[in-house]
């Protein structure tokens, strides 16, 4: 009997090993898979950034835009460029999409520019990044609440805390972002 | 007191078995490990996925055309089927595979209201649930309908004996339009840009040389050989036309440009029926049932092997 009991012993040992391995690969696996969600995001910022200046340099064309809705826009394409870490970028971002909206509201306001067919283009492409955009920060934000929840979870937690991995923050929408857009504070007196 | 024959058949059953436990105890493992991955892996949407390993949940729908089950002629995007004849061999009888296939060939694609993605079902592990059409014909089961009597004549399946007919046993698996799928597997281009040009490249090529009339524009100076050079032109030139070609012709569709496959490092490809939280309990039981029962069945398979030496000598 005794040899019975340490053969199942040999296999629990070779199991709780296994267990270790598969805890620690799983761990890697969801915190990488933050890093990839968070440069997949880049990928999409750094596209809409590309777009600004031409969405600017087509409204500098019409008189409806004022001079400072635009150097606004540019300021903001700027910091949120230089933004670093989730929390600073979130802001930053979502103050950019802000102005961007002022923007489309001036042309939904003006029928000349409403119907320009190069606003009406960059408009969709724009649109067209921020709805992924909207999309990969939910990826990100699904992929940080797995490692969160991993990493309090136990067995989970003794690994995470040998590893010292600590909670990462999630890609909050901002409380302005939410609002609709004012579309009285662009027209142009 | 055992005879020899039994004390070898005896070892070789406990050997067996205690081959199956590790195994089990193995696969069991492999499952554990599987489910974590699927729980470490969020939702993507198709209109934002990024390349790599994805997990999709959508509607599927048919790509290029609707498909026909080949038992039931149901419209389904995928189906695989088994046909099984009812053997008797010696002593035994049991159930014997004569036919089985599947639309591995035909994409489709999969709708999640954001976006649309084509499917490649052939290398992917797939989790159908219960079969959507089962027939047994013989001794419970009526006799065979019609449509499977011209199934079975095309595929010049056997099924009637000297003395009337074998028992027959049918089924299908579909996947039909709008039916929920799950996916778990790697976004990538469909189709290599580069690739598919020197294949295309190459295959004219391989037409011009076996034409002695285009070899003959080939050869530029008319002295009835091509020199290194002029085929070296004759290449940069085709190499320029093809490129053009290709620049003309309108850009592929998004939902076309992309393909789930398997991948190359990730290695995983799943495509099931059954939801996500379905799969995950199933795994669950699957991989502790295993894990445990495999441990135990290999100890006491073990262990019954070392007391039996130790009565022995």
């Amino acid at each position: 009997m005794g040899i019975f009991v340490l053969l199942v012993l040999l296999f629990l040992l070779f199991g709780l090993i296994s267990y270790a391995f598969t805890i620690y690969n799983g761990l890697i696996r969801v915190s990488r898979n933050i890093e990839k969600a968070w440069a997949n995001i880049d990928v999409i910022l750094k596209q809409r950034h590309d777009e600004i200046p031409k969405l600017i340099k087509i409204c500098e064309q019409f008189s409806q835009y004022e001079r400072g809705t635009l150097e606004r826009v540019i300021e903001l394409r700027t910091a949120a460029m230089n933004a670093t870490g989730v929390a600073d970028k979130a802001v930053k971002e979502g103050n950019l999409t802000k102005a961007l909206g002022g923007i489309w509201a001036v042309g939904e306001a003006y029928p000349d520019l409403k119907s320009n067919n190069n606003i009406h283009q960059l408009q969709t492409r724009i649109s067209g990044l921020e709805s992924e955009l909207a999309d990969r920060r939910e990826l990100y934000n699904d992929s940080v609440n797995i490692y969160n929840i991993r990493i309090n979870q136990v067995p989970d937690m003794i690994i995470a805390n040998m590893l010292s991995y600590r909670e990462k923050e999630m890609f909050r929408i901002s409380e302005d972002e939410k609002k609709d857009v004012d579309i009285s504070l662009n027209l142009p007196k | 007191m055992r005879s020899n024959q039994d004390t070898f058949k005896l070892t070789a059953y406990l050997a067996i078995f205690a081959g199956i436990g590790i195994w089990l105890f193995f696969d069991g493992f492999k499952k554990w490990r599987r489910k974590r991955l699927i729980e470490n892996i969020p939702t993507s949407k198709i209109r934002s996925m990024a390349m790599g390993l994805v997990e999709l949940y959508g509607q599927a729908t048919p790509w290029q055309f609707i498909l026909k089950g080949p038992l039931t002629g149901r419209d389904c995007v995928f189906y695989k089927y088994m046909v099984e004849r009812y053997e008797r061999r010696g002593k035994s009888s049991s159930w014997v595979k004569v036919a089985t296939g599947g639309s591995y060939d035909n994409l489709f694609h999969i709708d999640d209201g954001t976006g649309i993605v084509l499917i490649n079902p052939r290398r992917a592990e797939l989790n159908l649930d219960k079969p959507d059409f089962s027939f047994e014909s013989g001794l419970f089961g009526g006799d065979i309908p019609s449509n499977l009597v011209s199934f079975l004549d095309q595929n010049d399946i056997k099924y009637q004996t000297w003395f009337g007919k074998h028992r027959m046993r049918f089924r299908e698996w579909d996947i039909c339009p709008n039916d929920q799928v799950y996916i778990l597997g790697t976004v990538k281009k469909n189709g290599n840009f580069v690739s598919d040009f020197k294949m295309k490249l190459n295959d004219r090529l391989r037409e011009i040389k076996a034409k002695p009339e285009e070899m003959k524009k080939i050869d530029s100076d008319g002295d009835g050989t091509v020199s290194v050079y002029e085929w070296e032109q004759a290449v940069a030139k085709l190499k320029e036309e093809m490129m053009e070609a290709q620049l003309r012709q309108p850009e592929q569709p998004q939902e076309t440009s992309f393909v789930i496959d398997k991948g190359q490092e990730e290695t995983i490809f799943i495509v099931s029926e059954k939801s996500e939280k379905d799969l995950l309990q199933h795994l669950n039981w699957q991989s502790l049932a295993e894990i445990i029962g495999g441990a135990l069945l290999a100890s006491g398979c073990i262990f019954g092997f070392i007391k039996m030496l130790t009565t022995l000598f």
